[in-house]
């Protein structure tokens, strides 16, 4: 039990408690800010990769995990954006929301939540999250054990969700219109 | 939309020459050194990337989930033996990622599955195998780049396709114009064979009757005239129909230039009121004094729809008021901003016609400039259901449709003080004004 394991455990506790809330609450759905998560979250994790690792140090195993690890990420993501249910927002949840936001943000007309599936689903993401890094650890990869790439696996899942999010918002708009 | 899916023989001349190269080289550089297994993979994907073309060039509407399916082996497969084979298997990832996103047939979604699952087999394969990262990054970057290429293939295609859903629209909507004109031309005609024919047939089947009953009494001499009559109105309804042929064949442009001075309008009124009285009926007119100097004209449909009025209304007349007398005024109303011929003609009504509950009528065309001294009419509905029962309600619809297509044009029909009146006004020109 290495101190990495432990951070990543004490990490994956807490996000799953913040996220499992998420997915269960009805949340606004504001498509300019979908991408706000991945972004900052991609960027933190991308340039602590960076600084841990030289690219010329990876092994051909360190990127077969990490490419494996982000392709199920999107995959995940892209799910939770196809299984999340939408509502309209009613007029007085819309005037509280407009009322606690800044002056010029955009006012939400949907918002959204997956469910336990949603939740079932981040389930699997860490099982597998946790699996691969067992796996990897015996295997003798550093890297995919790394905390910055949990950052750029969230980052991942979070934009494959957000497309798929946005392009349904999108189409719902057009139909609604 | 199968035509974005077929092969055309570049392309099929193309992906035959790659099958023939990368079988080759599979066969001779690489079933030696690796696994059997990766090698049987690999002819695998091969012969579902030959499926695939067979499929496309022969027939078009082979199952569709058959091509997919032979596209996910293509894919696959080659993704499994890419780093194995040292990259050789990038070529049937290409090919199946590639043609599974352009093919407009398959939901998008599924094609970007397939590229996600064919990065996951990728670096499976390389884990089998020996290869430096860089060649793993680079083999990935060739799935990335077929995705991007399929993309664009797909939005071209899709461009294609919507460039001939628009042109199929805009014939569509050609074809609804035409069809709006044959419809609207026929309407017309309807109209003017209604006017004519009802008109001079109708006015000849009560001569006829007459003719018949001064027979059966003996008196030859008026049956004489009234047959006499008769021909005259014949010879008449059938000049009118020569008129409104020659009117419906005349081009279009040939027509809607050219004015008719009042003078003749009044003419073919001054005809309508003698055929009338030549029926029995009594009328008393009041028209205009047209000089020289003060010339008015009329458009050739402005002239038509006043004079198909006054017909109407003697015809409507003579069916449900006989016996009563007419008035018929036509009047120049020049102080307005644009001239205009006004004509009313009032017929008195029996007292037990007049039943219905007032109401104001409608004109034709509320917006015509023009309309000096409208007067308040009265719609009488059990008198327009009696036109209506006697076929009277082509005549109506057909004044209206006439003067609803004139611009600044009005006509009302209703009862008004015991009188069914019709109320008409066209606009008109005044010629040789002095300057």
């Amino acid at each position: 039990m290495t101190f990495q394991l432990l951070a990543n455990a004490a990490i994956i506790i807490a996000a799953v408690a913040f996220l499992g809330f998420r997915q269960l609450a009805w949340r606004p759905v504001v498509t300019s800010r979908l991408w706000r998560l991945p972004v900052v979250l991609g960027i933190i994790g991308v340039v602590t990769l960076a600084n841990a690792s030289s690219p010329l140090a990876l092994s051909t195993l360190d990127i077969s995990l990490l490419i494996i690890e982000v392709v199920v990420s999107l995959g995940v993501g892209a799910a939770m954006g196809v299984i999340a249910r939408f509502r309209p927002i009613s007029a007085a949840d819309q005037a509280r929301y407009h009322a606690n936001g800044k002056p010029g943000d955009p006012v939400p007309n949907l918002e959204s939540r997956t469910g336990w599936v949603g939740f079932a689903l981040w389930a699997v993401f860490i099982v597998v999250r946790i699996g691969l890094d067992v796996w990897a650890t015996q295997a003798g990869s550093q890297l995919a054990t790394s905390t910055a790439v949990i950052l750029v696996m969230i980052a991942a899942n979070r934009a494959a969700r957000g497309a798929v999010v946005a392009a349904r918002v999108i189409r719902l708009e057009a139909v609604a219109a | 939309m199968s035509h974005t899916t077929r092969l055309s023989p570049l392309s099929l001349g193309l992906n035959l020459l790659g099958v023939a190269v990368v079988t080759f080289y599979l066969l001779t550089s690489f079933t030696p050194v690796i696994d059997l297994w990766l090698s049987a993979v690999a002819l695998i994907g091969i012969a579902a990337w030959i499926a695939e073309i067979v499929l496309a060039t022969l027939n078009q509407h082979a199952d569709r989930r058959i091509r997919a399916l032979a596209l996910w082996l293509t894919a696959t497969c080659g993704a499994l033996v890419a780093a194995p084979t040292l990259g050789l298997g990038c070529t049937l990832i290409v090919v199946g990622v590639l043609r599974a996103i352009a093919n407009l047939e398959w939901p998008l979604w599924r094609a970007v599955t397939l590229t996600l699952v064919t990065a996951v087999i990728v670096p499976i394969g390389a884990l089998l195998a020996t290869l430096p990262p860089l060649a793993l990054v680079a083999i990935e970057c060739s799935v990335a780049l077929a995705a991007l290429g399929g993309i664009n293939r797909r939005q071209f295609r899709r461009a294609d396709a919507q460039a001939r859903a628009l042109l199929d629209e805009r014939l569509a909507i050609r074809e609804e114009q035409a069809r709006v004109q044959v419809l609207a031309d026929r309407q017309a005609v309807a109209r003017d064979i209604h006017d004519v024919l009802a008109h001079s047939l109708g006015g000849l089947v009560l001569q006829l009757d007459a003719v018949e009953a001064l027979l059966e009494s003996g008196h030859l001499d008026d049956a004489l005239r009234r047959v006499h009559d008769a021909r005259l109105l014949a010879a008449s309804g059938l000049a009118d129909a020569r008129r409104a042929v020659d009117a419906l064949r005349a081009h279009p442009e040939n027509t809607t230039a050219l004015t008719l001075p009042l003078t003749e309008v009044l003419s073919s009124i001054v005809t309508l009121v003698e055929s009338h009285r030549s029926l029995g009926g009594a009328v008393t007119e009041h028209l205009p004094q047209i000089t020289a100097t003060h010339a008015v004209s009329v458009s050739p449909d402005a002239a038509a729809a006043l004079t198909r009025a006054v017909q109407e209304g003697l015809t409507n007349a003579r069916k449900h008021a006989p016996g009563s007398t007419i008035h018929l005024v036509v009047r120049l109303a020049a102080g307005s901003l644009t001239p205009t011929v006004e004509v009313a003609l009032s017929t008195a009504l029996e007292p037990g016609i007049i039943s219905a509950p007032a109401a104001p009528s409608a004109p034709a065309a509320p917006s015509a400039p023009g309309r000096t001294t409208e007067p308040a009419l009265i719609t009488a509905a059990p008198l327009i259901a009696s036109l209506q029962q006697s076929g009277g309600q082509h005549g109506l619809a057909g004044m209206r449709e006439r003067f609803e297509a004139l611009p600044g044009a009005s006509l009302s029909a209703g009862v008004q003080n015991g009188h069914f009146v019709v109320a008409a006004i066209v606009p008109a020109r005044t010629v040789a004004e002095p300057a």
